[in-house]
């Protein structure tokens, strides 16, 4: 009796056990991304990493544009997400300063990554994020309208001046505006303040230029020929619609979709769905700022990265550190570059699904390099405020190109935090 | 007499206390905790108690100098030392224990130099004007031309830009003697005599590339034909030409040079009008700042609003079959969310105005954005105080109104002399909220501007204090900010009420 008690015992106590094991509640993360453009795509990346581990769920916020603002509100308040996509460079330095990020350099992910990625997370020689994909900024350009018109893509600043012209006497606007924002025209000021600063110091010197305005040992203004620069910037804009300054993404998305302009200066995170436009067919070129072909290279580097919080319970950092890991996987990597559509800083990755303009950005960034995104580096509120809106008032006719960089000077010194 | 004692206290108990504990709880100890936070360098990141720390700073810095064995387990009970990360993590604090480990902290003398006390540093930075300059009003330099920009965007200038913005700035006689030698007027604008600028930029670099010789040299050729065109030193140019290479060599076909020759000619055209209009051609303008578009947008939204709800509410009070569904209508924007709201009226702006008026820019001109931004508030506000006055006109007895008609006063007499009197406690609340109202407005900018409130100069204080705390990390500033706001919200509608208020009794 006793024993057969015993047994009883011993089966009700598995059959609760294995009750409680099977009514768990699965681990629930949230992650925040900033990528607007993933939005539709990126939960099938989710879900294949749920199928494969049942007992962890995400759930996913959006943080555009804000991104730095709302993570900042969150932290402030202990509540950041548990797994963070952020920015390269400046998000991931001020995130581990202050100690909300978790430190990822033993995560065995790490080895996966291509060495050329990893200065642009590490901090104190610790690596403080995943980096994700590499993404470049260039013209995206209609490879019909070139054909149409038997233009062939720029390689010169000379080049892109014939092609312009000669789009705007067939009645084709060259460049799809986006001047309603700031971020777009925030891009290019820096992509051609840091083409010219690269061709003229190397990528080392780029990085010295970086470690010295943090300082104040220079100024935005020293290397680079600021009249040349603002006169590319003049040359942009005149070659837009005159309505320019009233088109946003939508508009430019339009603009360039319909065939009323034939380029966009953009990062392939703006190159038009394939299935919504299965007749368009686009290259990508690096803008060509310089008479010099050589010099003319992609505006690239690592762009988003994964995070995870330090601010999360052990239990969820354990289920976040897992997702991270599980992204270097094969399963996972096919679905970031078929499916998302980025390209992955992982050794090896197979990008040949991508579309054709991933293969211009890798096959110039291969032959020719690139040059590094300098407003990653800088600290945020410079980007956000002197560079975007300065750049933005200068176009809408209310900076001018001395005010700009003084500005940018002064808060690049005073913001700048070690 | 000692039940109504009994009472006083239960009312105190039941209703008065509570109200109290939480207004001190929701409102005076935030009021507090964002005046300390406004003597602080916060940049809104920083952690007031460090949310992660290496293990031996850890024990060094915090361990080792808390003195009380409770103190010191009550903080472990937060910090969890982390073997892999080779730190102490914080752990999620909540309610009273997170002052408690902030004391504990706190008393062992850990400062975070980007969360430390700076007295009243920013309130002072904001009244020396030491802080981003768009808060204050400025006059700038509007430029009508930039060198970069087409020759299309000078051939002809209109009378009134060339003799408004640019003869009246030409420095030197010579510039002026250039200028009007260049231009003729035609008509009602003044036009470039294309004999003497006949190529535009790209046509003179397409001709210099395409000369052999000058394969390495043609830009540096160009843009240094340009500069010396904007500092007008014609002597230059020959000797510029001079030190080219091919030329000192002789190896540039006599064709080719001809060509050349033209072309710089051309380029130094092109250079000295350009260097002139860059410089000269401008507008003077004002730039508002934060300040003065705060006190713009008040003070239009606040009189518009009331002067078009009054008369709204006037009209609404008459006896028409349609009154209310009209109601209903002048109500409806009020009860839209503002980020519907901003959609709707970005696409009258943006689609349907240009469709109609043939003109493309509405919200992105920096003229206009100011109005529209009042103009998109007091839409949306106008209901809700029609509401309010509506109420008021309706209280007033008919009789008296009547009354007064019979005596032969006229509608504006009936106005003026009995119904507004008679409506002044609709007027008082009416001005305070509206008065308050618009000094806080922050959704209407943030949504129909959600990127360019600030390059487009309609950001107001309450949108300055957000992106300053939030985008440009000066969390300690934007507070200071935020509490003189407060201060002067109190101070403003304040002054507002006594007056209205003794207008009322007066009447």
């Amino acid at each position: 009796m006793f024993r057969s008690f015993r047994k009883l015992s011993a089966v009700l106590i598995i059959a609760v056990i294995a009750v409680g094991f099977v009514a768990a509640e699965p681990v629930q993360l949230t992650m925040s991304f900033y990528k607007q453009e993933i939005t539709q795509t990126l939960p099938k990346l989710l879900e294949a990493f749920t199928k494969a581990n049942p007992d962890i769920v995400i759930m996913t916020e959006i943080h555009p544009n804000d991104g730095g603002a709302t993570n900042a509100a969150a932290a402030a308040a202990g509540k950041l997400p548990d797994i963070m996509q952020q920015p390269a460079y400046s998000a991931i330095m001020e995130n581990a300063k202050n100690g909300y990020i978790l430190d990822l350099s033993r995560q065995p992910v790490m080895s996966k990554v291509i060495d050329g990625a990893k200065p642009s997370v590490t901090y104190n020689g610790k690596l403080y994020a995943l980096p994700m994909d590499f993404a470049g900024i260039g013209i995206i350009y209609s490879k019909d309208i070139f054909a149409k018109y038997r233009l062939n893509p720029p390689t010169t600043y000379l080049d892109l001046q014939k092609v312009s012209d000669t789009l705007k006497k067939n009645g084709v606007t060259p460049f799809a505006g986006l001047l309603k924002e700031n971020w777009s025209i925030g891009h290019f000021i820096e992509m051609v303040h840091s083409s010219m600063l690269g061709a003229r110091v190397g990528n080392n010197g780029i990085f010295k230029f970086v470690a010295d305005m943090n300082v104040g040992a220079t100024s935005w203004d020293k290397i680079v020929d600021i009249n040349a620069l603002f006169k590319i910037m003049d040359w942009y804009k005149a070659n837009m619609a005159s309505n320019a300054v009233e088109m946003a993404w939508d508009q430019q998305q339009a603009a360039y979709i319909k065939g009323e302009a034939a380029m966009m200066v953009q990062g392939l995170w703006a190159l038009p769905n394939a299935k919504d436009n299965p007749t368009l067919k686009s290259g990508f070129i690096p803008f060509p700022w310089s008479n010099k072909a050589a010099e003319n290279r992609f505006f690239a580097d690592v762009d988003s990265t994964f995070t995870v919080s330090a601010q999360s319970s052990p239990a969820k950092q354990a289920a976040a550190l897992k997702f991270i890991n599980w992204l270097a996987s094969p399963e996972a990597v096919k679905i970031w570059t078929t499916d998302i559509q980025l390209t992955s800083t992982f050794k090896g990755a197979d990008v040949s699904s991508m579309p054709s303009p991933f293969v211009d950005l890798m096959t110039s960034v291969n032959k020719l390099g690139s040059y590094p995104w300098v407003f990653s580096m800088m600290p945020t509120p410079t980007w956000e405020q002197a560079v975007k809106n300065g750049a933005h008032g200068y176009i809408l006719g209310n900076m001018k190109p001395s005010d700009i960089v003084a500005e940018i000077n002064s808060s690049w010194r005073t913001n700048y935090k070690k | 007499m000692v039940g109504m004692s009994f009472q006083k206290k239960a009312t105190f108990a039941v209703f008065l206390f509570p109200a109290l504990a939480l207004y001190l709880f929701f409102a005076v100890l935030p009021l507090l905790q964002g005046f300390w936070l406004s003597t602080t360098n916060w940049d809104g990141t920083a952690p007031w108690t460090p949310a992660q720390m290496p293990i031996a700073e850890f024990e060094d810095r915090i361990m080792n100098r808390i003195r009380s064995e409770a103190d010191r387990v009550f903080l472990l009970k937060y910090y969890v030392r982390d073997e892999e990360q080779g730190t102490y993590r914080k752990l999620e604090l909540y309610g009273l224990d997170r002052y408690r480990v902030q004391y504990i902290i706190g008393r062992t003398g850990y400062i975070n130099p980007d969360f430390k006390n700076v007295g009243f540093g920013n309130y002072v930075d904001i009244f020396r004007g030491k802080i981003d300059k768009r808060f204050f009003p400025e006059r700038y330099r509007e430029s009508r031309f930039r060198s970069g920009d087409p020759i299309d965007s000078f051939l002809e200038i209109s009378r009134e830009e060339f003799e408004g913005n640019l003869l009246p700035h030409l420095k030197t006689p010579e510039d002026r003697d250039y200028i009007q030698g260049i231009y003729k007027l035609s008509g009602s604008a003044y036009a470039l005599d294309r004999e003497r600028i006949k190529q535009d930029e790209l046509e003179i670099q397409i001709a210099l590339s395409e000369i052999a010789g000058l394969k390495d040299d043609w830009e540096a050729l160009f843009n240094d034909a340009l500069a010396i065109g904007a500092e007008n030193r014609r002597d230059a140019l020959a000797g510029r030409m001079a030190g080219i290479p091919a030329i000192a060599a002789g190896t540039i076909a006599p064709a080719d040079k001809a060509i050349m020759e033209e072309s710089l000619g051309q380029a130094f055209e092109l250079g000295r009008i350009k260097g002139i209009l860059s410089r000269d051609w401008y507008l003077e303008r004002q730039k508002m700042g934060v300040l003065l578009f705060t006190a713009l947008f008040v003070v239009f939204n606040v009189i518009l609003v009331n002067v078009l709800a009054m008369a709204l509410a006037l009209a609404l009070d008459l006896k028409m079959k349609s009154r209310n569904a009209l109601r209903s209508i002048f109500f409806i924007p009020n009860v839209l969310s503002m980020i519907i709201v901003a959609f709707i009226w970005q696409l009258v702006f943006t689609q349907l105005l240009p469709a109609i008026t043939g003109v493309d820019q509405w919200m992105m001109n920096p003229d206009l954005a100011p109005w529209l931004t009042i103009l998109v508030a007091v839409w949306q506000g106008v209901g809700y105080y029609t509401v309010i006055y509506l109420a008021g006109l309706q209280g007033i007895p008919q009789d008296i109104v009547e009354s007064a008609s019979i005596d032969g006063a006229t509608a504006s007499i009936r106005f003026f002399r009995i119904v507004l009197p008679l409506i002044v406690p609709a007027i008082t609340i009416s001005l305070f909220l509206s008065i308050s109202g618009a000094l806080k407005t922050f959704d209407i900018i943030f949504a129909l501007y959600p990127s360019n409130s600030t390059s487009m100069g309609v950001d107001n204080i309450t949108v300055n204090i957000f992106y300053d705390a939030f985008r440009d990390k000066h969390a300690g500033l934007a507070t200071a900010k935020a509490i003189l706001l407060l201060l002067t919200i109190m101070i403003i509608t304040g002054t507002q009420l006594v007056l209205t208020k003794k207008r009322e009794m007066e009447l």
